[in-house]
């Protein structure tokens, strides 16, 4: 299949998910009670699609922990949708089903709407490529993979991080169960699509009044604040990979939409979705536990102003602490720490998996190369586009938006001050979670994907502020766009990375022709990862694992193949421990502990160890019955006695 | 900058369709339910004259069909009572980007005092009924 048909089957397969996604969120949203007008259409149904991932989700969990994740799974989860459809009165099977939903679509569609999407179509082309290798491929996959074949939430003890909050990889699973790994990415692009559209609705809905359509300006506006986010090359790099930054950004975005709604229209419904959104976002990531706070706070003044009584804001507060929790009460029961180990460290000195050397490495790996100092912090937003492949930031650019990060703080202070009145009270809300973000980014890691988290509602927030602008002082509008146009400069080292992406695109074009032989020439151990799985699977040793050194971005093809895999920069099987018992003549006790049948490591391994204590390596292997297989001149492979 | 009216923003004129922000239209000056006013200088509850609106009325008949739009940045004036607020608001965001447990305290900290006014307000006066709070 040509590059071209793997991505157009791709994006026909995302569609329908889409679509599906879409319907399951009119289960919080019902589109009868949706906005009309192209704006609020456009954020609502950006917003209905995250609460239908979202639920997806918390159903995958809960079908994970019964075991019941089987590829005819999805018919009895549509049919209980069907059920709680019927129930309340828009029963699927009524043509006013269709009809309203198919509504809301219509008037989401504006010049606005399909320019975004036509960009977005374009840059899409890269989610088709196979990921070579990295984070993805190293374990953010490997979950998903883990558990589609398990059928179940298991856990590996040597994944990287076993006990993490995943959220987003649950609705990752259904792809992989119908082994659709490439198209994980293409689901991941639809998250940016939806993050454009609800930052161009959000904007033009700030400016719609009683169902009334904004005008021409605003629809211009709209465009505006999502060309800040979508040139960023930060956004469209990570757009196109498994990786979960664009998704939480767009669940963060999510849920400052819906809670704007739900004050601009005091909508319980709005409110709904703000929670089901916030709470999936707490749970995609661990440390994005420091979210729960500050929403549960959002959460509680929203219900207030909506007039709920006492017993109804417990009853939200409740559901949006019961919605967030899954993961953390799963880790804490089993590893007696539910983010860990970043509480099991500080406080008991020790945990499961990781050691405090691992957890002070990592902490420092997170803000590697940037000077921590007050200057230092005020000059990260800068330098992050003059800078942006430095080991701080680690991307190619951004655009300039990144620089009025401190204007959800300005606003947020300025809101608290005048807070006796009740619209600077609504303003004060956003404007103080998107400064938390802000914050957590800055405190927990510079890295400029990271940055993602708050990227689309801090445009959203912006250009709502230029729209408003607008429509006050109706002659300087144009300064408003003006400031807004702004935002959407690239820095001036989007311009390589364009063009990386671009030559990316015609080497994909030109010379893609079929997924496999695509990986076996370019993946690096690939075709190792392909002869190792071979020679377990003929010997009847898949009870065997592989121990792979300083290679940890092939253990999802591993894991695709049915084989287990030790060995990470992490972990009891870290590699540091692995080298210091070549050192001590003490392999035997690794291939004991961890039942290994195979070991792989790169032929020149310089870097880390020496050629002399290879040889060493190569003979205490031989000692214990180890024999060298020949696959390729840039990887060692040693088989077991019994593999061949 | 100074706001005109404590009235709720938004909505538009029932007399000439403008955006209406807070009680009386920026456009004819008509106020939220009522005929168009003769004067732009509207007055509080009180009967003390509030401040002028920033530019003098425009017909909307006397706008250019075809033209390069008018750019003019309009004339914003810190009243004393809000240009300190300000001031401090525009340093503690600079302030929260060098110190970035700062953004995190205006961050929970104001939703936390924010929950708090809500409250407050609540028990204050009766909030009308809401799909929400009847359901």
């Amino acid at each position: 299949m040509s590059a071209i048909g793997k991505y157009v089957g791709a994006l026909v397969l995302v569609h329908v998910a889409w679509l599906l996604f879409y319907l399951v969120g009119t289960l919080v949203l019902r589109p009868a009670r949706t906005s009309r007008t192209p704006g609020g259409a456009a954020a609502d149904l950006a917003v209905t699609t995250a609460c239908g991932m979202a639920l997806v989700g918390f159903a995958t969990f809960a079908l994970g922990l019964a075991h019941l994740l089987y590829p005819f799974t999805p018919v009895g989860m549509a049919v209980v949708a069907a059920l709680i459809f019927a129930y309340r009165g828009d029963a699927p099977w009524r043509a006013a089903f269709w009809t309203s939903r198919f509504d809301a679509w219509r008037a989401a569609a504006s010049p606005g709407a399909f320019a975004i999407y036509a960009f977005a179509l374009v840059y899409g082309f890269a989610s088709a490529r196979p990921d070579l290798g990295g984070d993805t491929t190293s374990y953010h996959l490997v979950y998903a993979a883990e558990w589609a074949r398990a059928h179940a939430l298991i856990v590996d003890p040597t994944l990287r991080v076993p006990y993490y909050a995943t959220n987003w990889l649950l609705v990752d699973t259904w792809f992989m169960m119908f082994g659709l790994t490439d198209q994980t990415q293409t689901l991941s692009w639809l998250t940016s699509v939806l993050s454009l559209l609800g930052i161009y609705g959000f904007v033009i809905a700030s400016v719609e009044r009683d169902g009334r359509p904004a005008g021409t300006f605003a629809l211009v506006l709209g465009v505006i604040a999502a060309a800040s986010v979508a040139l960023s090359t930060v956004f469209l790099e990570t757009s196109a990979t498994a990786l979960i930054d664009v998704p939480i950004g767009l669940f963060f975005l999510a849920t400052v939409i819906a809670l704007t709604h739900a004050l601009r229209a005091r909508s319980g419904e709005q409110l709904a979705a703000c929670i089901v959104c916030a709470a999936f976002l707490v749970g995609m990531k661990s440390s994005l536990l420091a979210f729960y706070l500050p929403f549960a706070f959002a959460v509680v003044a929203a219900a207030i102003r909506l007039g709920a009584a006492p017993r109804r804001i417990a009853v939200a507060l409740v559901a949006f602490t019961v919605l967030a929790a899954p993961w953390y009460v799963k880790n804490f029961i089993e590893a007696g720490d539910p983010i860990s180990p970043a509480l099991n460290i500080p406080l008991q000195g020790v945990d499961p998996h990781w050691s405090a050397d691992d957890f002070h490495g990592l902490s420092y790996d997170l803000k590697l190369g940037e000077d921590p100092s007050p200057l230092g912090n005020l000059l990260v937003p800068l330098k992050s586009l003059t800078e942006p492949s430095s080991p701080a930031f680690r991307a190619d650019g951004g655009t300039f938006i990144v620089l009025l990060a401190w204007v959800p703080a300005f606003v947020a202070a300025l809101a608290l001050y005048r807070r006796q009145r009740p619209h600077a009270r609504d303003d004060a809300l956003v404007a103080c979670l998107i400064a938390f973000a802000v914050g957590y980014w800055m405190s927990t890691s510079y890295q400029s994907r990271y940055m993602l988290i708050f990227l689309a509602a801090l445009a959203a927030f912006l250009g709502m502020l230029a729209a408003r602008a607008a429509v006050r002082y109706p002659n300087a509008r144009w300064w408003a766009a003006a400031a807004l146009a702004f935002c959407a400069i690239p820095s001036t080292q989007n311009q390589a990375a364009a063009r990386n992406m671009l030559a990316a695109f015609d080497d994909f074009q030109a010379n893609y022709h079929d997924r496999e032989s695509w990986m076996m020439n370019r993946a690096p151990t690939y075709p190792e990862v392909q002869s190792i799985s071979d020679a377990l699977q003929r010997s009847g040793r898949t009870d065997l694992r592989v121990y792979r050194a300083y290679l940890e971005f092939d253990r999802l093809y591993f894991t695709q193949r049915g084989v287990r895999v030790a060995g990470d920069l992490f972990g009891p099987e870290r590699y540091l421990d692995f080298q210091q018992a070549i050192v001590e003549d003490s392999i035997a006790s690794y291939v004991q502990r961890y039942h290994i049948g195979a070991f792989l490591f790169p032929t020149q391994w310089e870097g880390n160890f020496p050629r002399a204590e290879q040889a060493a390596l190569a003979v205490e292997l031989g000692a214990l019955g180890f024999h060298r297989a020949a696959v390729s001149d840039r990887f060692d492979v040693y088989l077991a006695r019994d593999v061949r | 900058m100074s706001e005109t009216t404590d009235a709720p923003a938004g909505g538009f004129c029932s007399q000439c369709g403008a955006e209406r922000l807070g009680a009386f239209c920026w456009n004819c000056g008509a106020p939220a339910d009522g005929p168009a006013r003769e004067t732009h200088a509207p007055t509080t509850a009180a009967g003390t004259p509030r401040d002028p609106p920033p530019r003098a009325p425009m017909a909307p008949a006397a706008r250019p069909t075809i033209s390069l739009p008018a750019v003019s940045f309009p004339t914003i004036t810190l009243a004393p009572d809000a240009a300190l607020p300000a001031a401090v608001a525009f340093a503690a965001a600079i302030a929260s980007l060098a110190f970035p447990w700062l953004a995190l305290l205006i961050g929970l900290g104001g939703l936390v005092a924010v929950a708090n006014a809500e409250w407050r307000s609540r028990t204050a006066v009766s909030p009308p009924p809401t799909e929400i709070g009847d359901a």
